[in-house]
């Protein structure tokens, strides 16, 4: 059971459902900038160009002292608290980097297969820039919504482009804290500037529903919310209906405590 | 009658290529409206950048009429969907892929 104080840090109803409706919530302004400089400074100071290494599966974690501040941010776990619970299980962390003039956009994917109460049921990835990420520099391509669709790992691959495809640029520090279904690639880096990505898997130890903060939830305008989001993604095309049944059937789920 | 092997030779030495674009729409109907959309280019040669994820925020036509009417043949039609009972909302890739083909002549640098 969350504490008062920990709720506090807790989403909202109407941000709960944003996160039903896009797969991924982002902000601005949850960490310091002396915080996004020094994980900046430390990004930089790194090897470049290691690949992940399995065996080895928080090495930026261990390496900056920062980088372990920003997430224990009360801020921070207060949104990775609404969508995977208290002491979820931190699997794996990466610096990802994409060098400077590098032409190659990465091919769409998935960062997960089906889970078996898909859309439910779900891990997160926090994706944290420490630096600014204009749209020249590549930071992360992501289809908003995609992520209640059925499809595993690269049956994505042969799509390209998509109405509706949004790239996660902005300011230094901003946060993604994204579904494990939702679609997204990297994207080339025009610029002569490294482009880093500290990014985070999550894995839940509870059942996903009722960690939200529930106080004051107005079920009308969660409604209405859903609503006006029917026809927000317009590369759903018709079957844009069974998207609206997969949000309106998980939210009734995730309102109850478990 | 050509031998096979005849054949993959004449196919090797020809000097046009084929293009493969990909359109997703929102319906069924061939002019609706074009909501995803990927080249596959073979004039283009290995190494050089193909239609690349992310890369034309606009559709190269807004259906597949509209492409049909710029010379492209269309080779796919998606089936339209069966709906079996207790899985009537279930979801997966984009539903309306329309495949097209054109074959583009290629300079052939084959000496003299």
């Amino acid at each position: 059971m969350a504490t008062d104080t920990q709720m506090s840090h807790r989403i909202g109803a109407l941000e709960m459902a944003r996160f039903v409706v896009d797969g991924f919530l982002e902000y601005g302004d949850l960490v310091p900038d002396d915080l996004n400089a020094q994980v900046h400074r430390d990004a930089l100071a790194y090897p470049k160009n290691q690949g992940y290494n399995p065996n080895k599966p928080r090495e930026f974690w261990n390496f900056s002292d920062a980088v372990r501040e920003v997430f224990g941010l009360p801020a921070v776990l207060g949104v990775v608290e609404s969508l995977v619970g208290p002491d979820p299980i931190h699997d794996h962390s990466f610096l990802h980097t994409v060098a400077p003039g590098k032409r190659e956009a990465q091919r769409w994917h998935v960062d997960s297969s089906l889970a078996l109460d898909h859309p439910r049921q779900f891990d997160i990835l926090v994706c944290y820039f420490p630096h600014d990420a204009p749209a020249e520099m590549g930071p992360t391509l992501v289809l908003p919504g995609s992520h209640v669709r059925r499809v595993s790992y690269h049956d994505v691959t042969r799509y390209k482009n998509f109405l509706g495809q949004r790239q996660l640029t902005g300011p230094g520090g901003r946060i993604a804290f994204i579904h494990e279904s939702l679609w997204h690639c990297a994207q080339p880096n025009q610029t002569d500037q490294w482009r880093f990505m500290f990014k985070i898997r999550y894995l839940p130890c509870v059942e996903q529903r009722g960690l939200f903060n529930a106080e004051g939830l107005d079920e009308a305008e969660i409604e209405a919310f859903y609503n006006d989001s029917n026809r927000k993604y317009p590369w759903a095309g018709d079957p844009f209906v069974a998207m609206g049944q997969a949000w309106r059937s998980w939210w009734r789920y995730l309102k109850e405590a478990a | 009658m050509a031998s096979p092997a005849r054949t993959v030779l004449e196919l090797a030495m020809s000097d046009t290529r084929q293009q493969i674009l990909i359109l997703h729409l929102a319906e069924p109907d061939l002019g609706a409206q074009t909501v995803a959309w990927a080249l596959f280019d073979g004039t283009c040669p290995a190494g050089d950048e193909q239609m690349q994820a992310g890369d034309r925020p606009e559709p190269p036509y807004e259906s597949v009429v509209d492409a049909m009417y710029d010379g492209w043949r269309v080779v796919q039609l998606p089936q339209l969907p069966t709906y079996p009972q207790g899985a009537e909302h279930e979801t997966g890739p984009l539903p309306w892929e329309y495949v097209l083909e054109r074959f583009v002549r290629v300079e052939t640098a084959n000496g003299d």
